[in-house]
């Protein structure tokens, strides 16, 4: 009779567990469906190609358009790689080969605290003290040494208002150095010793050994965390929404105010008072996720990768 | 030979400079938080509910409890449904390729983007029923709290090792007895790291708050209704025009960051102290 009571009691915890196990299932796929469903109307409307070539934007005419939303989404998490890989690297570098080992744990999780910082932090601190400095100092330095080259020039024109893509950039350069680093720092520790003291044992330098030993020995995994701190960077919201301004149009400058997809939606989703305006804020919403989730299962794809090795 | 071992040091000195340009910016954005911050608390601030815009004085009451209720209840959702998931991934599971591709969808989905989360339950919620809530809102914060409590207890449990299973099998126990008693205990600190670090990342969500708890500029205990968080009000007050808002900005800044902060690092110690060998 125990016996009996003990194998129902067993049989309802794994029900149990294994509804909520698949609610994983549930949330994404519903996700993805009620997404889909939401931005119909707009999807029929104004097509795939014609919504995301178009820069209009026009809730009075109700004609809407994805590109600027895109090219701004795609330019801030362009240069926010561009600059948080390298300093990543050099980061888990630093910590993997370099620093004392009373170092390693200190900066290690200094550097994952920069992760533990809310969006909204950042925002708040871009707004009132990067952004200040930005328009003061760091854009009329590089106007005058960076854009006078020929070919830059046309990143750095207009007038430095701090409140830009280049300020963006920069603070989500920040926010995802922490992803790239622990990753790389954790593929980097799992290059084989033998392999390290052996281009040791020929001659090579510390620096020969971490370019050409440890480098390409864990390219995969490194290739993992930047692709993980590129999902992060499409999705990021509110640290981009307080310095970006929402202005909708083509950028031609870094120092253009501009929009991303995300801060398109969190500015105008309450405001949508149409419900083709509503299914246009859903199509970008949409195309964000499936961007989004994208990359981040390939970045997941080269990360299962290393784990097998 | 000299000039390789130059450039070898040029080049790790590089590396040096890059651990410091992370570090600068950390302890840039936190004394900065703390300079404006701590100008802005004082008791009116915890005590007081917002003044009508551009008057003196006030506080965020309001705010502090609405933030409390919807944590507590976004952690009411979303900490059991991830420590049972987590369970099945890790035990009855295990041998299933589904319980794979769930565990790599959780992954996934900690990185998803939070407004994504926040229209998904705009669509599902607010717009049937017709207006923000509180609910909707904890609703969103237990959704990004799921998978990642998942995946820390599924990797917790992971770490227990079969043989101390096995033993508790051989006495007669039943499976779920076995979970219960032998290995939730022995992976308790790791599971409730999970919790504490994802209390903290939720506890700083603004996006997926924007459309569905929306704000209250009153006190308000309603979960049914729209409630004030401290996110959302900092995003309001920050992009406000009154000089007293900015200040009540920072200072909510000043205690969530605070807050998260000694979440993370809280958690990272436990975990440190249980797993030393």
């Amino acid at each position: 009779m125990a016996k009996q009571k003990g194998k129902v009691t067993d049989f309802l915890f794994l029900s149990i567990t294994a509804i909520t196990a698949f609610s994983i299932i549930v949330i994404v796929s519903g996700i993805f469906l009620v997404l889909f469903k939401e931005s119909l109307p707009a999807m029929n409307k104004f097509g795939f190609e014609g919504f995301i070539f178009s820069t209009d934007w026009d809730p009075v005419q109700e004609s809407f358009g994805a590109a600027p939303a895109l090219i701004g989404t795609i330019i801030t998490s362009f240069f926010a790689l561009l600059i948080a890989v390298p300093v990543a690297i050099g980061i888990a570098i630093f910590i993997t080969e370099i620093a004392p080992s009373f170092l390693k744990g200190i900066i290690g999780t200094a550097i994952e605290l920069l992760a533990a910082i809310p969006s909204i932090i950042y925002g708040m601190w871009g707004l009132f003290t990067l952004a200040p400095i930005m328009a003061s100092d760091v854009e009329p330095f590089l106007q005058k040494t960076l854009g006078k080259l020929p070919f830059l020039s046309k990143l750095f024109e207009g007038t430095p208002l701090g409140v830009d893509l280049f300020t963006a950039s920069i603070i989500l350069s920040i926010m995802i150095i922490p992803f790239t680093a622990s990753i790389a720092r954790d593929s980097f520790n799992l290059t084989p010793s033998v392999l390290k003291e052996s281009a040791y044992a020929i001659g090579a330098t510390k620096w020969e050994v971490v370019k050409d030993v440890i480098l390409p020995y864990s390219k995969l995994g490194v290739l993992g965390g930047v692709g993980l701190s590129l999902g992060r960077a499409i999705g990021e919201t509110m640290a981009v929404a307080f310095v970006l301004g929402n202005l909708n149009s083509i950028p031609t400058s870094l120092f253009d105010a501009a929009a991303t997809v995300t801060v398109k939606l969190a500015n105008e989703f309450t405001e949508a008072d149409k419900d083709i305006y509503l299914s246009a804020l859903y199509y970008l919403a949409f195309l964000l996720f499936i961007m989004s989730f994208t990359i981040l299962a390939l970045a997941k794809v080269f990360l299962m990768r290393v784990e097998k090795k | 030979m000299k000039r390789r071992k130059i450039w070898s040091s040029i080049a790790l000195f590089i590396c040096f400079l890059t651990a410091l340009w992370g570090i600068f910016w950390l302890f840039f954005i936190i004394i900065d938080v703390l300079r404006h911050g701590i100008t802005a608390i004082n008791p009116s601030m915890f005590l007081k509910d917002p003044a009508p815009p551009g008057e003196e004085g006030g506080g965020l009451r309001n705010a502090f409890v609405g933030h409390l209720l919807i944590t507590l209840f976004a952690t009411l959702i979303g900490v059991p449904v991830g420590v049972l998931g987590g369970t099945f991934l890790a035990e009855y599971g295990r041998k299933y390729h589904i319980s794979r591709v769930i565990s790599t969808l959780a992954d996934i989905m900690v990185s998803v983007p939070a407004i994504i989360i926040g229209a998904f339950v705009y669509a599902i919620m607010v717009k049937p029923l017709g207006n923000f809530s509180g609910w909707a809102g904890a609703i969103a914060l237990g959704i990004i709290m799921i998978p990642t409590v998942l995946r820390t207890t599924e990797n917790m449990l992971s770490l227990i090792p079969w043989t101390l299973r096995e033993a508790a099998f051989a006495l007669g126990a039943p499976y779920y007895k076995v979970i219960i008693q032998v290995v939730y205990r022995g992976a308790a600190t790791g599971i409730l790291t999970g919790i504490i670090l994802a209390i903290a990342r939720v506890t700083g969500e603004a996006a997926p708050l924007l459309f569905t708890a929306f704000n209250n500029n009153y006190f308000s205990t309603n979960m049914n209704q729209p409630i004030a968080s401290l996110t959302i009000t900092i995003f309001q007050y920050a992009m406000g025009p009154y000089e007293d808002w900015h200040t009540m900005a920072w200072g909510a800044s000043l205690m969530i960051t605070v807050f998260i902060l000694l979440a993370t690092i809280t958690g990272r110690i436990l975990i440190k102290r249980r797993y030393k060998d």
